[in-house]
């Protein structure tokens, strides 16, 4: 990733979350973050879980950024999926917000996993959730 | 005002691509079973999962960041951490400013960083009038690189 051209600012995160869905509402333009999640359930592994979504929500940008996200396994350090963007800012008082839609999430064994954001090479934050066995009767998503 | 971004995926799927081996497989059944010398898949795992082990060690060995884990605070530039494994932990170091953070795994050190730094503002801040020369340099170096919101 050049450096040229990009914001040396690092946003603030306010929020980073993952879950189900996230939607907006076209009249208000309010945002509706559904089923936030710390855990999943999976029958056996290795597994996958979807649907997932990410939700971030940042202060303090302005200029123009460019994102990555990885879901990474933390035992190993795997970085299992990467996703790249970019935004532009031109107020640094205003709210920047996010809702990435993220396909099946690949869960090669129980234990931890996490989302890291970065922009413009710099680590702004991250959001974890544990991979379980579940039982047959228990729900997916805790 | 509220700007939207949409990312596409680089790499969807490929986790389970080669050389992913189960970290099950190769200590359970190996070490249960005793079957080194009549399993040849043996070296196959103990190569790949040494493999794995190696490219997790050294995954990250630098972070840039440009905030802190307090609301209150913003930093005036990002710095550069050098991450380095000891034995079970990972530090997250800082060699200008002499700090540091603990974590099992890079990251988690990266954020106990970035949590130290808050804390080590305030603490100094409070005390910045009867600080010793050692601290009274940190301060100062903290206070050009932190600013208050």
């Amino acid at each position: 990733m050049s450096q040229e051209g990009l914001s040396v600012l690092s946003p603030v995160p306010v929020a980073f979350l993952v879950c189900d869905q996230v939607s907006e509402d076209r009249t208000t333009r309010k945002t509706t973050v559904v089923g936030v999640f710390d855990a999943v359930g999976v029958r056996e592994f290795p597994g996958a879980h979807s649907p997932a979504a990410l939700y971030i929500k940042l202060i303090d940008c302005e200029g123009h950024y460019e994102c990555k996200i990885e879901f990474v396994r933390v035992s190993t350090q795997e970085v299992l999926i990467e996703f790249e963007g970019s935004l532009e800012s031109s107020n640094r008082q205003a709210y920047v917000e996010m809702a990435i839609p993220v396909p099946s999430l690949p869960l090669p064994a129980a234990g931890q996993y996490e989302f890291r954001l970065w922009m413009n090479d710099m680590f702004i934050s991250n959001i974890r959730f544990e991979a379980r066995e579940a039982s047959q009767q228990s729900d997916q998503t805790e | 005002m509220v700007t939207k971004v949409e990312f596409q995926p680089l790499r969807p799927g490929n986790a389970f691509a080669p050389p992913f081996i189960p970290e099950e497989h190769g200590a359970v059944k190996v070490s249960h079973h005793d079957t080194r010398a009549a399993n040849p898949l043996f070296e196959m795992f103990e190569r790949v999962l040494e493999d794995i082990e190696a490219r997790s060690d050294a995954a990250i060995d630098r972070v840039r960041v440009g905030s802190l884990l307090d609301a209150r605070l913003r930093m005036s530039q990002p710095v550069t951490l050098v991450i380095e494994k000891d034995e079970d932990f990972f530090v997250a170091w800082h060699e200008e400013l002499q700090e540091f953070g603990y974590g099992t795994d890079p990251i988690s050190a990266v954020q106990d960083f970035r949590n130290t730094m808050a804390q080590l503002y305030w603490q100094l801040k409070e005390d910045q009038h009867r600080l010793g020369a050692d601290l009274l340099g940190t301060w100062e170096r903290l206070s050009t690189l932190v600013y208050e919101a």
